[in-house]
């Protein structure tokens, strides 16, 4: 009578748990063969893309980088479906196997482990194949950020009109330019005081953005430290400064703004809960 | 995928991009230039002294609204008395 109590409780006989183990192996190989296939394909899909995508991200004649943006979110789109499929599958294959499997066999029966083993393999061969495919996809996305400093370099360099000389257009005396200006600026002319319109042109616009971006990825190894010294308010607010700083120091002409702004992050963001 | 089919794929991808149609507004690349307005009226150009929304000399109105304060422009250069 206590013999179902004390003891594992019998299930289906030994024949059935051979087919059982035949059937698990079974799929884990299929399963394990499916994500090694596309593996392969994402590997070679983004190592043919990111010489592609760095080329038109270089292209200087497409103001909005539209061109860029729409390759980037094709490729990534193709990730998206190796991604989908890879979940539908695992859904489909992996855990409705583990599902019935789990009917069959009670959490007392020895035979479990098996089963629970491959459930394990399975996760576990998961989990190595999303990291994969997220570090692909951060790859991808980081071509926007690999020439900050040479972008904003060259694009500080129009800022200040690359030397160019201006005239007055009233009285005709030279007007230098005197640093670089990133949105359109009244400038008075040193002879007869008229207040020309110096505007910096189309690229000259983007220099806040690439400025914003840049200053982030300076200070990275500060996010970096924050997030691994148990995300404290302190450091959170180290990296805010450092950034801040960065960014006060390439656009001295939008420090009101930028330390309002500071202000506001500071306030409103918790120490714990990161960044963006 | 083989290398071919990626190399198409891609090739697909850039081609439509470049040619698909675009909507809302697009900024035409410009070079920096170097311009003044000058009163249509009299001819005068603006000075910061006198105030920029008016001319200084017939009165012209240049811009309906006021100045506020911004990046480089600021309260100060309204035309005073007007």
């Amino acid at each position: 009578m206590f013999d179902s109590l004390f003891h594992r409780q019998s299930g289906p006989d030994k024949a059935a748990q051979l087919a059982w183990q035949e059937r698990l192996r079974d799929v884990e190989t299929r399963w394990f063969a499916f994500l090694e296939k596309l593996e392969d394909r994402m590997e070679s899909l983004c190592s043919a893309a990111l010489p592609e995508l760095r080329a038109l991200r270089r292209a200087t004649d497409d103001v909005n980088r539209r061109v860029y943006q729409k390759v980037l979110s094709g490729v990534t789109g193709q990730l998206q479906n190796i991604h989908d499929r890879a979940y539908h599958t695992h859904d489909e294959k992996v855990l409705d196997t583990w599902y019935e499997f789990r009917e069959e066999f009670k959490m007392t029966h020895a035979f479990f482990d098996f089963g629970h083993t491959f459930r394990q393999n399975c996760e576990k061969r998961y989990q190595e194949f999303e990291a994969c495919l997220w570090g692909w996809d951060k790859l991808l996305h980081e071509t926007s950020r690999e020439n900050l400093e040479e972008e904003y370099r060259r694009v500080l360099e129009i800022c200040t009109a690359g030397g160019e000389k201006f005239t007055c257009k009233q009285c005709g005396a030279p007007i230098s330019i005197a640093r670089a200006f990133f949105i359109s600026v009244n400038l008075p002319c040193p002879a007869c005081a008229t207040q020309n319109t110096f505007d910096p042109g189309s690229e000259a616009r983007e220099l806040p953005f690439i400025a914003r971006d840049l200053a982030e990825k300076r200070v990275a190894p500060l996010y970096e430290a924050y997030q691994n010294g148990g995300r404290t308010p302190e450091l959170f607010r180290q990296y805010l400064r450092a950034r801040y700083d960065e960014l006060n120091r390439m656009l001295p002409d939008l420090k009101a703004h930028h330390e309002k702004r500071y202000h506001n992050e500071a306030a409103t963001t918790q120490g714990d809960e990161g960044n963006e | 995928m083989t290398e071919n089919k990626i190399r198409s794929f891609l090739d697909n991808l850039k081609k439509t991009a470049e040619t698909q149609k675009n909507y809302g507004l697009y900024r035409e690349a410009s070079l920096p230039v170097m311009d003044a307005a000058v009163c249509p009226h009299c001819g005068a150009g603006r000075a910061k002294a006198d105030g920029l929304t008016h001319c200084a000399y017939c009165g012209r109105r240049f811009l309906a609204v006021a100045l506020d304060d911004g990046i480089y422009l600021k309260k100060t250069d309204n035309s005073p008395n007007v």
